[in-house]
């Protein structure tokens, strides 16, 4: 085989390697039981009413698309619906400022995609409420 | 030396050059690949226009059956199409048929008895139609209004037909039993051939078990001013996706998308109150399922409005 075609099959076997890792590579539907990514949250930040959005009397449900890291960090996440923007910015800062664990084994840790849902209510007074807290009855 | 050298050099820039080449090449082909696969094999969607087909645009909306010879459950369909095409032309909807191959087209446009013109040979995976038997709504922009996939169970061809050419609705319970339904490709498909798949089952919508309690609401066929009055004392939901709700909602809705229904559905619905899932943008089996969701939240008066088709089909394979 001449020498220069011995660093091409080095390229394309990394290649194929890399592809298959990358197939191999699992993310994990956060999400189980009536809960929401806020199940696998190892710090759940909760967002801020904002003073603005309580004023106008705003409220309602904000739903974060996020995705997470193996090192349970939120690497990207997105606002899907939300009362107005003021609420939309809190919940967007709180989602990416929480930290989740998604175990895989003792050791390991995996990546992971999920949605995280944030009550804005006001009565009886303004508050957040999330998924599995006991306040959060029928709206 | 000098002259080595020079080789050596050459053939590292002509190794890298290449590898580069070639490496980008493989990576390139196999991305747009999968991105023609992908497109291929992705079912069109309420809200989307159907693709690669030249339909006239017409002021009115049309209906778009995909059918094939080589799928049994599009030739026992036939008898529904025979009631529905004439029912549909006679309110000014147009209908035409698509196929996948020239066996296909002869024998159902002798079948049907179709102007030559209104049956279109097409690679039907391009345009977006995933499994046959397949009906779609179209509207005058050919986007898809509404979609049945399957062959339709006898209880619903007359509300399939009282939806197409009218704008009455249909409210049924949902079925509590998950009978099973099998699915063929469209290669494979020979009478008595073992089932290749297990899906969900919809033939028998009207649950056995609350056939005998009186139901709060009307069920069956419904015109849309008692539908109306249906949604003035019930909880109405739409599970489609966020940007296909807009499409496709009766006024009064409110949207959960199908996958928070687990979660949303615990804190937003009253389970004391009548609860109406609207399957009109969704398939019947994502309908079933949110039924089943619903139901495992308790939810006791739960009616599906408009559940679709969830017969047996085949594969719809792409074209050679």
């Amino acid at each position: 085989m001449p020498k220069s075609l011995v660093p091409i099959c080095v390229l394309l076997f990394a290649n194929s390697v890399l592809g298959c890792t990358h197939q191999l590579e699992r993310t994990v539907e956060l999400g189980n039981k009536g809960r929401g990514a806020e199940a696998f949250a190892s710090h759940l930040v909760k967002p801020l009413y904002p003073a603005p959005s309580i004023a106008r009397g705003d409220s309602g449900l904000t739903v974060v698309e996020i995705f997470v890291t193996k090192s349970g960090h939120v690497e990207a996440a997105k606002v899907l619906q939300s009362p107005d923007d003021e609420i939309a910015d809190a919940a967007l800062h709180a989602a990416r400022a929480s930290e989740f664990a998604i175990p895989h084994s003792p050791n390991e840790f995996l990546p992971g995609h999920g949605k995280l849902y944030f009550y804005f209510k006001l009565k009886p007074t303004p508050h957040v409420s999330v998924p599995g807290d006991q306040d959060l009855g029928v709206i | 030396m000098r002259s080595s050298f020079r080789r050596i050099a050459l053939e590292i820039f002509v190794t890298l050059a290449g590898g580069t080449f070639i490496f980008a090449a493989v990576e390139g082909s196999t991305l747009l690949f999968e991105k023609i696969k992908a497109k291929q094999t992705e079912s069109v969607s309420v809200g989307e226009a159907v693709r690669d087909l030249k339909l006239p645009l017409e002021p009115a909306d049309k209906l778009l059956v995909a059918v094939s010879a080589s799928c049994p459950y599009s030739k026992k369909s036939l008898s529904l199409y025979e009631r529905l095409i004439p029912a549909s032309a006679q309110v000014g909807i147009p209908t035409y048929l698509v196929v996948p191959d020239d066996t296909s087209k002869s024998f159902y446009q002798e079948s049907l008895n179709l102007p030559a013109a209104r049956v279109i040979k097409a690679d039907l995976g391009r345009a977006g139609i995933t499994h046959t038997p397949t009906l779609l709504l179209l509207d005058s922009n050919n986007r898809v209004k509404r979609q049945w996939v399957g062959q339709i169970p006898d209880s619903l061809e007359d509300a399939t037909i009282a939806r197409i050419t009218s704008s009455a609705h249909f409210i049924s319970r949902p079925d509590p039993k998950a009978i099973q339904i099998v699915s063929f490709s469209d290669n494979s498909a020979q009478p008595g051939a073992e089932p290749t798949r297990k899906i969900s089952h919809a033939d028998n919508l009207m649950s056995k078990a609350s056939e005998n309690v009186p139901s709060p609401i009307p069920t069956g066929i419904i015109t849309d001013s008692s539908l109306r009055n249906v949604m003035s004392e019930a909880i109405v939901i739409n599970i489609a996706p966020r940007e296909q709700f807009g499409l496709a909602k009766n006024k009064g809705e409110i949207n959960i998308p199908e996958d928070e229904l687990a979660v949303r559905g615990v804190y937003e619905l009253d389970p004391a109150r009548v609860t109406l899932i609207d399957c009109g943008v969704t398939d019947a089996t994502k309908c079933d399922m949110a039924g089943f969701v619903l139901s495992n939240i308790g939810i006791k008066q739960l009616y599906l409005l408009d559940r679709g088709a969830n017969g047996l089909f085949c594969k719809a394979t792409t074209t050679r």
